[in-house]
């Protein structure tokens, strides 16, 4: 805001906020970026579709906050991690709230996860310009799994044990690199205090680091690229896709209401010459969304602590014979196609993995048509959907199945 | 701008003085995250279980142990389980972890079969899969009957591998 088109104030603190705004805007870009990440056009119909990314960013800081808290506590030894987590619980004011939040957050994270995976798939959102965008997604999904996965193996009960146990030999099932791998995990050759470590430095340290990285580059290229919609949003077709028009391209069924929305953009008397009439700027009704759907989150996080007691089983017995394993709720899907899998084929089972991460990377590469409407892909919408419901259909059936061991 | 550095120069500047300096840093680093060859891990040690006349016959009798292990400067007793099957002619010490993904595998008195509940897989007395994915019978401690007193007694040991 030029100096000359402001009106005087008198407010001593209006003056305040005016010096320093000036003085960062004499030696930053400071109102150019006000307006480029505050004031960036969002879809306005169906708007709450496109919030699930930024209320994950919120969770996502909250798990680290509840996460820095915990390791303040935590002690990462064999003998000692149990009882730390109950002290923990028990005897630190807060620490049943915070672990309770972190557990519960990490759920909620996997779960509004897969919504905006499913979410980014169906609308399309992954084809040209915003292929990068799905790739850097992709590694973030697998990082998420990673540590949830290995936070279950750091509690030192029964069911954190035999996780790690089963994905270490999982591990060490791969061909060629499995023992090195199994190896690298365990910091032996034998199970001991150095897997507990290690799992400790992984999620703590190694992943979290990767996700924060991860994170910065995936929404940079959003608000780079924009988040124009689609077909969904608006009523005349698309709105220009800012990132095409740097391109100077727009494909298929979108050049004509790419012109008339190109007139209105370029109509100086136009009062929101940037933003088409069917969007809305990110701050404050977009902002808003994304922060309704992390503060719903919150609210059914603390209803979970309050009600459900946190995981904690009987400390870890390496030796047990009563101890019935369940696999974390995420991993049921995997874990129940592993009996139907004879034994010797089990060195496919990292292969496979391997494989479905490769097809998932590789979407936006072999999927190139511009069409984005969902309704007018048929293979993607019924891939899409098959891949939603099986993996339904296996974790509860996967459920089901450890529930009934035993019963006769 | 252009400064007319020969490739050979750039690469060398570049590539070569920085992979040097990886290759020099990544050695520990490597050597560190994969290969604790210098580490030190306790001598196997023999657990007692029990004379072998109290172990009953064709009835797989489970018993708790605890070996010694260390890492990160803590030593550990990690406890783990050895079924001894004691038929007429031949004795077993299963490992009751299953070969499949290392579960807990526990004898099932009703079904006489050992069960691993985490596939379904399932053993034989005599250790053999029945069903289910294991890929191998179950493993065995190393063993040694010892006379003591008069009587056998049996002693168990770990393999590399559990």
């Amino acid at each position: 805001m030029r100096v000359e088109q402001r009106p005087p104030t008198t407010s001593l603190i209006r003056r305040a906020g005016r010096y320093v705004y000036d003085w960062l805007e004499e030696r930053y870009p400071l109102t150019a970026m006000i307006n480029r990440l505050l004031f960036d056009p969002v879809p306005k119909k169906w708007g709450w579709l496109y919030g699930w990314g930024g209320a994950l960013v919120i969770l996502f800081a909250m798990q680290i906050i509840t996460g820095i808290l915990l390791v303040a506590s935590y002690v990462p030894s064999w003998n000692e991690a149990y009882n730390s987590i109950k002290f923990i619980d028990n005897t630190i004011a807060g620490g049943y709230w915070i672990r309770g939040l972190h557990f519960w957050n990490a759920y909620m994270i996997l779960f509004i996860m897969g919504v905006h995976i499913a979410r980014t798939f169906f609308s399309g959102a992954y084809k040209k310009p915003r292929e990068l965008t799905w790739v850097v997604g992709v590694f973030i999904m697998i990082c998420m799994i990673l540590v949830a996965y290995t936070g279950a193996g750091l509690r030192m009960d029964e069911t954190g044990y035999w996780t790690i146990i089963i994905g270490e030999h999982i591990a060490g099932w791969t061909p060629v690199i499995g023992p090195l791998v199994q190896r690298a995990w365990l910091g032996s050759d034998r199970i001991g205090p150095s897997y507990l470590t290690r799992t400790f430095a992984v999620h703590i340290w190694i992943l979290p680091a990767l996700l924060i990285i991860l994170i910065s580059i995936h929404v940079a290229f959003v608000i780079i690229q924009g988040q124009y919609g689609s077909w969904l949003n608006y009523t005349r077709g698309d709105a220009p896709d800012r990132a095409l028009d740097a391109l100077h391209m727009p494909e298929g069924d979108e050049r004509e209401s790419y012109l008339k929305a190109l007139q209105e953009v370029n109509n100086p008397n136009s009062r929101k010459r940037d933003l088409p009439d069917d969007t809305d700027y990110f701050v404050p009704e977009h902002a808003f969304r994304e922060s309704m759907i992390a503060l719903i989150c919150l609210i059914v996080e603390i209803v979970l602590t309050a009600i459900a007691f946190n995981h904690l089983d009987a400390p870890a017995d390496p030796g047990t014979t009563t101890f019935v394993p369940v696999p974390e709720w995420f991993m049921l899907p995997a874990d129940q196609m592993l009996p139907y899998l004879p034994g010797t084929m089990v060195p496919l089972i990292p292969v496979a993995f391997t494989w479905f991460v490769a097809m998932l990377i590789g979407l936006p590469f072999f999927d190139r048509g511009p069409e984005r409407n969902m309704f007018k892909r048929p293979v993607a919408l019924s891939t899409g959907i098959v891949v939603v419901l099986s993996i339904f259909l296996l974790t509860m059936l996967g459920g089901w199945r450890i529930m009934s061991f035993g019963v006769h | 701008m252009a400064n007319n550095i020969s490739r050979r120069r750039f690469m060398i500047g570049l590539i070569g003085v920085n992979g040097l300096m990886g290759t020099l840093f990544g050695i520990p680093v490597v050597t560190y995250i994969v290969a604790p060859w210098g580490l030190h891990q306790p001598e196997f040690v023999w657990r007692r279980l029990a004379p072998i006349s109290d172990i009953p016959l064709n009835d797989p009798t489970p018993f708790h142990v605890t070996f010694p292990e260390s890492g990160s400067g803590i030593n550990i007793e990690r406890p783990a389980t050895c079924y001894v099957v004691r038929t007429g002619t031949t004795l077993f010490t299963f490992n009751n972890l299953c070969t499949h993904m290392g579960c807990p595998v526990r004898w099932d008195t009703l079904d006489q079969v050992f069960k691993c509940p985490c596939h379904g897989g399932l053993y034989s007395m005599l250790g053999q899969v029945i069903g289910g994915p294991p890929p191998y019978a179950l493993r065995q401690f190393a063993r040694k009957i010892v006379r003591e007193h008069g009587q056998d007694v049996l002693y168990i040991r770990p393999n590399i591998l559990d």
